[in-house]
């Protein structure tokens, strides 16, 4: 379990993460999410040892994350990693080989093959989208007990998407591996993700349960016969609002079964449920602290 | 202690091409050294070349830390070093030993080739001399490559710490300077002679080769009576070593790696080099047409400053720190009179 108390961290009197707490249970999978500077690399920095604590603590199965043996439970993939000119996918697995000996080859050639990536070429020849994969395959070998990946599907194309998801299901499913992952891909996140914390004025602003996050909301489209008057969807719990002519796109905060009732009682020709997604549940979120105007 | 072990040994094999390169050129360059000078010189008044040896040991240990630490300094390579599992203290006696063998391993197949080519072609020598000199001068880089180690770890890119190793090898010198003429400091001297890093290593070579050139009787006495002079110099620049790779390790545990690329505010860095060395240019010129002087000052404090804060991003202590620095010598010079 990685457990984070009371974390605050500045950089030359600027304030980057203030108190913040969120807790990662033991097999399970968050999304961090937040704007960009909303602080998600920092914490994710944080957690992992690459940047030193100010305030707060970090604990990781109840211990410091400065210790060594901690550490070797934790793999961080950050958004840009390091390479150099002569660097070649099995240079790479060399090196990660010198701190994790339980390194696994089989599984580290099994996704370079799937990914179509030759490991004895160098890095440099490779799109950002080609490392990322690389990384991936190196975290994956490693089999650690936490994966914290900073903007994991940044240059990743659909099908490596794919093949990304999967596995990591796979390796949660099959070795209890916790991650957290951030990135601004919200639907990807959606599809694998069982948990979420938001990062927004330098705090956790929210966090929870995707699922539940998202089927608070509902959002319903609706046809009428003649134009209809904003204000009469008034007394609703409306999140935001869209018409269009005799069309209108709403979204409520509640339950859609007890939501729709009072929507037909406006008379629409058409009343339709639509399915509602994380990103837009997150655009929501931002428009309503202000960031979407 | 496993991992210390492994990553050492992975840096080591790393760098093996890197080593094999400087070994090469610094062979090269002693052994071409030695004999030229001993080529066709009469026994009397031959070289043993020892200060080629010196002078390559001297470069290595003053550029491989820079090869050796160049890595810490970029953001990138931080994200993926900080995280493994190993702690940051052994971290950093991983690099610094991994770069201390280098300078170890350069040496010893430079001093071995030097060595042979002696005793293969001379036969005036005092050759046993050339054993506890290896052993002497590794010790003394040691320490210049401590000071290095430490100035490096100041910078936050490489481009400052190239700089701040630069900068720092003439300011003891241009201080004493200062101390001598204006302030009429009687350590100055001193200061200037023993200020530099590389003067232990001079004055060892100088003994030494005055040992191992024992044709000419009265080399053995000077070279004795320096040795009584000044041994405690010795032991001095042995204790900054110490205290280097000391404050070398504390730097390297406490820097942040979100410092990585930012401005080198240490300091050991620009917020000292700067204005001392403004002042210094400005006070041992004082000679020269005032206003020429005066541009002369402003050309150095706004070149230094532009370099330390990457731009036209002064602030209120750089304005201060050049206004004194201006100021001070007039009020010397005024009250000189």
């Amino acid at each position: 379990m990685i457990e984070v108390k009371n974390l605050c961290y500045d950089v030359g009197g600027k304030i980057i993460l203030k108190n913040v707490n969120l807790t990662l249970q033991q097999g399970s999978v968050m999304g961090l999410v937040g704007i960009n500077g909303a602080g998600k690399t920092t914490l994710l920095r944080l957690i992992s040892g690459v940047l030193t604590k100010k305030y707060g603590e970090i604990l990781i199965d109840g211990k410091k994350v400065s210790e060594e043996e901690v550490r070797r439970a934790l793999f961080f993939l950050p958004d840009d990693p390091y390479f150099t000119i002569y660097t070649t996918g099995n240079s790479m697995y060399r090196m990660y080989e010198v701190f994790y000996p339980e390194i696994d080859r089989a599984v580290f050639d099994r996704f370079t093959k799937e990914f179509g990536l030759d490991p004895k070429k160098p890095i440099r020849n490779f799109s950002k989208g080609m490392r990322r994969q690389l990384y991936i395959s190196l975290a994956l070998a490693v089999k650690p007990k936490y994966l914290l990946l900073d903007e994991a599907f940044d240059g990743l194309d659909p099908l490596s998407r794919h093949i990304f998801k999967r596995v990591l299901n796979e390796f949660v499913e099959e070795f209890g591996t916790s991650v957290i992952i951030s990135s601004h891909s919200l639907r990807e996140l959606e599809d694998f993700c069982d948990c979420y914390v938001l990062l927004d004025q330098m705090t956790v602003s929210a966090s929870g349960d995707i699922a539940e996050k998202v089927n608070s909301f509902c959002k319903f489209q609706l046809a009428f016969l003649d134009e209809i008057d904003e204000r009469a969807f008034a007394h609703l719990p409306v999140t935001s609002l869209e018409k269009s002519g005799r069309f209108v796109r709403v979204v409520l905060e509640g339950n859609a079964a007890e939501l729709l009732p009072q929507l037909q009682a406006l008379n629409p020709a058409v009343v339709e449920e639509m399915r509602m997604d994380f990103e837009e549940v997150f655009i929501l979120e931002v428009e309503k602290r202000g960031y979407l105007k | 202690m496993k991992i210390f072990f492994r990553y050492l040994f992975y840096r080591l094999k790393n760098s093996v091409l890197r080593t094999l390169i400087f070994t090469a050129l610094s062979v090269a360059i002693c052994l071409i050294g030695i004999s030229m000078r001993n080529g066709s010189a009469e026994p009397k008044y031959c070289e043993s070349g020892l200060y080629m040896l010196a002078t390559a040991l001297c470069i290595t240990a003053s550029i491989v830390p820079l090869f050796e630490l160049s890595g810490l300094k970029n953001r990138r390579n931080l994200d993926t070093l900080f995280f493994f599992p190993i702690k940051r203290e052994r971290m950093a006696l991983v690099h610094f030993i991994s770069g201390f063998v280098q300078v170890a391993a350069i040496y010893t197949v430079t001093w071995a080739a030097s060595y042979l080519w002696l005793a293969l072609n001379t036969d005036y020598y005092a050759l046993g001399y050339m054993i506890p000199y290896y052993l002497l001068s590794l010790s003394l880089a040691f320490v210049i490559y401590s000071i290095y180690c430490f100035l490096f770890m100041q910078a936050n890119t490489t481009a400052d710490g190239v700089l701040f190793c630069l900068l720092w090898i003439f300011l003891p010198a241009l201080v004493s300077l200062v101390l001598d003429v204006v302030w009429h400091v009687e350590i100055a001297g001193k200061l200037a002679e023993w200020g530099i890093m590389y003067t232990p290593m001079n004055h060892l070579t100088i003994i030494f080769q005055d040992l191992i050139e024992i044709n000419d009787p009265a080399s053995w006495d000077t070279s004795t009576e320096l040795i009584m002079e000044r041994w405690y110099m010795f032991v001095i620049w042995g204790a900054a070593g110490l205290v280097a790779a000391n404050a070398y390790l504390f730097s390297f545990v406490h820097k942040g790696a979100e410092q990585a690329g930012e401005i080198s505010n240490s300091p050991f860095g620009y917020a000292v080099l700067i204005p001392a060395y403004g002042y210094c240019l400005i006070q041992i010129s004082m000679g020269i047409f005032v206003p020429l002087l005066i541009v002369m000052y402003l050309g150095v404090m706004l070149s230094g400053y532009l370099i330390y804060r990457r731009g036209f991003k002064f602030k209120v202590p750089d304005i201060i720190v050049t206004v004194i620095g201006l100021a001070l010598p007039f009020v010397v010079a005024y009250m000189n009179r």
